[in-house]
């Protein structure tokens, strides 16, 4: 059998500190490995490999390791130590619009970025009618892209992208950006290429969900290790239960929070459960989740207000907020208090929620302390075994009615 | 299945270069060249015309010092199209080699992103430098004409000296693009050290005329002067042909260059990926 991947020992480390200097520079050139104590290992050896036609999901969480797995199988920068080979025409989203400059047209921008993406002249030229109407571009091809809005720069930039039509594709959480629409048909065009025209995928995503919909078998990294390879649903499992449920909060990340907000009254810690009090991050559709939030005054307070953002943790969308006065006379230091948080996911469409938990004054105008995906916060992540891909995107099951007839005519 | 594009992922930097890799890689050099080319010239009135600027400005500066201090620095030739041809194949060596220098670095949201062989990079910067140099050419022309010059059949033999510049130019590019990736101080030193390096070459004068004999020896391990004393000899009837001897000197070194730049770039191109 020959593999499309193959990955023995995939070591990469960086040095930190001085990056500059005569030594350094000799020190590369004559490829002794690095004798600076202080090096982070981004990649500790990673081993696995990956049969033609298979779509692998990589999760885990930031600065495990992930994206350093995808440029080093990708070429874009080198191993530390181990080696591996690829055998395919490999194309890499590691980013949207690489290679596009503002200035140039959206036509000289597909050109040059098909190109530093490995496509032909004459493959561009072949498809360029075809990524222009996926993006919906038309009547702006020989605009500068620095005219275009965000939304049409990046679905431009993706429409590149999704035709290059490699054996291998690499693709490094490039779905958290464009409407959902657009994500939509680009989750789609993916789950096309790997199912009917057999290529392989290897897909780095924060959206679990859309992992679990387009890889059957999954990669875990922590800490640059890899500790789980296997079917898609237990590698997330194990994710998810590796994931903090309870946070003390008395220490973590104070500088950081205070930084932000006036910090005269602090989470001491968070806590999430099911109904049936087990901690975790992870419901199924139409679970209720229960939220325990503890905070200490530390400073006298005219009134105590919570607001809690849910955002979409793929393109950073509001979702909904909640807002509550929790006390509206004063507080006085060392005072504390619990806030029970009962949370009905049934409406929710399976996704990952990004939360941000915030104490302020009643009016929510002065932030006293913020905890978010900043400060470690994991996502809270709605499942469900719905299959079809349409009853499972966006964000909320609408209530609806249809009415519907047929008649025939004469 | 054979035929399948395939490569191996290694700790090792190499030590060889890809040159058939490159290859298929032209179309991308074309294009990143196309792409400086755009951006420098958008948004401006006289666009390419720039180009022409200083050149033009410099021949008319130094044209107006030799006059004053009394000197002619360019034998029995007539000085503006002997300082003009000097200017433009200079401008190339020191275009190409300001932009080689930092092709890798300021390109840093490219290679950081996605694989292509990143020789392209100062490549693209030396071809682009070309272009600049073909606007230039017209203008020399008018002048040549201007002056009554008439051409010999050494003019076929130009082609091969502005080659000669330009591997030049590519051999020191590729060893400054990959120590800026090291030393950033390079990019205040490079337009300072190029105003030296015009300074000892014959650029605004001839150098029988100027250098004394005492100093030639020295004088000639300089590279840059055998492609621009031959493309001057090339274009205009009159003027001495560079010695056998130093053209050989002059290749021998680019080669050496330009064979140590690729070799060395390869080498660290790398570990300056992991540090931009």
């Amino acid at each position: 059998m020959t593999y499309a991947i193959e990955a023995h020992g995939l070591t990469k480390e960086y040095s930190l500190g001085d990056q500059t200097g005569l030594s350094s520079l000799l020190r590369s050139a004559s490829r002794k490995p690095a004798v600076s104590p202080r090096t982070l290992v981004a990649l500790d050896h990673v081993s696995f490999v990956v049969e033609p036609g298979e779509s692998i999901g990589i999760v885990g969480s930031n600065g495990a390791g992930k994206s350093t797995l995808l440029k080093v199988l990708a070429r874009v920068t080198g191993p530390s130590a181990g080696h591996g080979i690829v055998r395919g025409r490999l194309g890499t989203i590691l980013e949207v619009g690489t290679g596009f400059h503002p200035e140039l047209t959206g036509r000289e921008n597909v050109f040059l970025s098909g190109a530093i993406l490995g496509l032909s002249q004459r493959e561009v030229t072949a498809k360029f009618d075809e990524i222009v109407d996926f993006a919906g571009v038309e009547k702006f091809v020989d605009t500068p892209v620095k005219r275009y809005s965000s939304g049409m720069y990046v679905r431009l930039a993706f429409a590149v992208a999704a035709h290059l039509d490699p054996d291998i594709l690499i693709v490094d959480e490039v779905l958290a950006v464009g409407d959902l629409r657009f994500q939509k048909r680009c989750l789609e065009r993916m789950e096309e290429a790997t199912t009917r025209q057999g290529r392989t995928i290897l897909f780095v995503s924060h959206n679990l969900q859309a992992v679990r919909s387009l890889c059957r078998r999954s990669l875990l990294l922590e800490g640059g290790r890899l500790v789980a390879d296997g079917a898609t649903s237990d590698v997330i499992q194990s994710y998810l239960g590796a994931q903090r449920t309870s946070m003390d909060l008395r220490q973590a990340s104070l500088k950081n929070r205070r930084d932000r907000t006036s910090g005269r009254a602090l989470f001491t810690s968070i806590s999430i459960a099911g109904t049936d009090g087990i901690e975790r991050w992870s419901f199924q559709s139409g679970e209720r989740a229960v939220l325990r939030l503890e905070y200490e005054v530390h400073e006298r307070l005219e009134n105590l207000g919570l607001l809690v953002f849910f955002a979409s943790a793929g393109d950073g969308g509001l979702v909904s907020t909640i807002k509550e006065c929790l006390k509206a006379t004063e507080l006085a230091p060392r005072e504390r208090g619990t806030c029970i948080l009962t949370i009905d996911t049934g409406r929710m469409r399976p996704g990952s929620l990004s939360l941000s938990i915030c104490l302020g004054n009643k009016d929510t105008s002065v932030f006293e302390d913020v905890i978010d995906s900043n400060v470690k916060l994991p996502f809270l992540e709605i499942a469900s075994d719905e299959t079809d891909l349409h009853l499972r995107s966006g964000y909320f099951d609408m209530d609806y009615k249809i009415h519907h007839a047929t008649m025939q005519s004469a | 299945m054979h035929n399948i594009p395939s490569y191996e992922i290694s700790d090792r930097a190499p030590w060889r270069v890809d040159v058939a890799e490159l290859w298929r890689y032209r179309h991308l050099v074309w294009l990143l060249a196309w792409r400086s080319i755009r951006i420098r010239y958008k948004q401006t009135v006289l666009g390419l015309l720039w180009a022409v600027v200083a050149p033009l400005a410099f021949t008319v500066i130094f044209f107006a010092f030799f006059r004053i201090v009394s000197v002619r620095p360019t034998g029995g030739l007539p000085q503006a199209p002997v300082m003009f041809l000097g200017l433009i194949l200079w401008q190339l060596f020191s275009r190409g080699l300001t932009e080689a220098s930092v092709s890798l670095t300021n390109n840093s949201g490219l290679i950081t992103k996605v694989y292509f062989p990143r020789l392209a990079l100062p490549l693209a910067a030396v071809v682009s430098s070309l272009a600049d140099f073909a606007i230039t050419l017209v203008l020399l022309a008018a002048l040549l004409l201007w002056y009554a010059v008439p051409l010999s059949p050494h003019v076929l033999l130009a082609p091969l000296f502005v080659l000669h510049m330009l591997a030049l130019t590519l051999g020191c590019g590729l060893w400054l693009a990959a120590i800026d990736g090291f030393f950033r101080d390079l990019r205040h030193a490079i337009p300072l050290l190029l105003q030296l390096g015009m300074l000892v070459s014959p650029v605004v004068y001839v150098t029988s005329s100027l250098v004394p004999e005492k100093l030639r020896t020295l004088y000639d391990l300089n590279p840059l002067v055998a492609p621009l004393e031959g493309f001057r000899w090339s274009l205009l009837v009159g003027a001495e042909p560079p010695e056998a001897a130093m053209i050989v000197k002059s290749v021998a070194i680019t080669i050496v260059l330009l064979f140590t730049g690729m070799v060395f770039f390869n080498r660290v191109e790398r570990s300056v990926i992991d540090r931009v």
